[in-house]
């Protein structure tokens, strides 16, 4: 390192120092090898400028970051909460306009209700046809009478509780009993 | 939008594979995992860059941080996600020169005290050769221009061609070449200068 490099071949002296093979094709790596081996000039200054390589990845690892920036991490949980409250607001909204369009539904029709173990069934009173089905944990009921072992509840219970529930005039605190 | 499990700290992984530009992609449309995936991959190859750019370790991390947060800002405009890694390290540079440049008018103080430091650490009699070496090449790179500094590490640190160079610096091919030949030269120079001061003292 510490002797001076002679003045390589012009027409090389750009290619003495690619390092990654990629920059030259097949052909030029095979010429440049070849004069390599016949100019001693290009050699040294081709060994020097390995040598400087050497010496620049020789150097030690530096420590990485342990996470991501911390501004980054903050605008992250910003983003997130700012998602949630839209995604929270957004599903009350629905589901109130869900509510209020059920409760019209069963007003207007005379409708029974049924429950299996997790869900609740509007029914049409005459046919019996499907009209509306409940997450159980999302309606509840004041009473529940049994016909035939199915327990059934009036529909103006239902409507009352339905839209109740919904607008969260009973609390969290009121719970299905049958 | 689901992330392939796939282990960061693969060192053979090609910028150009499916995989990568979904991930890329995932992280342009505000994925944050996506983008941590990024991070942990890049994380120790920019900050060792940013610290041999700027010749200090903390330095260097301060740096990493700024250019992630710059990168994820900047994600949603980038256009081809396959040049990911040169666009990256473009950042990365400017980052690394904008700090160099804020740092110029200290560049005096700077100077004598990087001397003072190489000066005592060439006269302590304790610290293995190793670190010496190591502290010679970092003040050989500290005194090549920004430019050379940034061609010379993008080649032998990042493993860039001189085409993914030329892009990253959006520069000629030439230039490029150019550069390094004369990176070289001014650091084989610097390093000669530095050792036989060394010598002499």
């Amino acid at each position: 390192m510490k002797n001076s490099i002679c003045m390589p071949c012009t027409d090389w002296v750009e290619k003495l120092a690619i390092r990654n093979s990629d920059d030259l094709s097949y052909s030029q790596r095979v010429a440049l090898n070849e004069h390599l081996a016949s100019c001693s000039a290009c050699a040294s200054s081709h060994f020097a400028h390995q040598a400087i390589a050497g010496r620049i990845c020789s150097l030690p690892a530096v420590e990485p970051l342990a996470s991501l920036p911390y501004e980054l991490l903050q605008h992250v949980e910003r983003s997130v909460s700012r998602r949630e409250q839209f995604a929270c607001m957004f599903s009350g909204i629905l589901i109130w306009l869900r509510s209020l369009s059920a409760a019209f539904i069963h007003f207007l029709q005379r409708v029974d209700y049924v429950s299996d173990d997790h869900y609740c069934y509007a029914l049409r009173a005459d046919s019996h046809f499907l009209v509306w089905r409940y997450k159980k944990s999302n309606v509840f009921f004041s009473s529940a009478a049994m016909k035939n072992g199915v327990p059934y509840v009036t529909s103006f219970d239902a409507q009352v509780f339905l839209l109740g529930s919904r607008l969260r005039l009973f609390g969290d605190s009121f719970l299905w009993r049958q | 939008m689901s992330i392939p499990v796939r282990d960061p700290t693969l060192s053979a992984l090609p910028t150009e594979t499916v995989w990568f530009v979904e991930v890329v992609r995932d992280a342009q449309a505000g994925n944050i995992s996506a983008f941590n995936t990024l991070f942990q991959y890049y994380n120790a190859r920019i900050c060792t860059y940013l610290a041999r750019m700027v010749g200090n370790d903390e330095e260097g991390r301060d740096l990493a941080q700024e250019t992630f947060i710059k990168v994820w800002r900047a994600l949603p405009g980038m256009n081809d996600e396959s040049q990911f890694n040169t666009w990256l390290y473009r950042i990365a540079t400017n980052t690394a020169i904008d700090h160099l440049r804020r740092g110029k008018f200290r560049w005096p103080l700077f100077k004598n005290s990087v001397e003072q430091e190489a000066s005592a650490s060439m006269t302590t009699a304790g610290p293995e050769e190793q670190v010496e070496e190591a502290e010679l090449i970092k003040l050989a790179l500290a005194q090549l221009s920004p430019q050379y500094r940034a061609c010379l590490l993008l080649q032998h640190v990042a493993g860039f061609t001189q085409r993914e160079i030329a892009r990253s610096l959006k520069l000629s091919e030439k230039s490029i070449s150019i550069y390094i030949n004369r990176g070289c030269e001014q650091f084989r120079q610097a390093y000669e200068r530095l050792a036989n001061g060394k010598d002499s003292v």
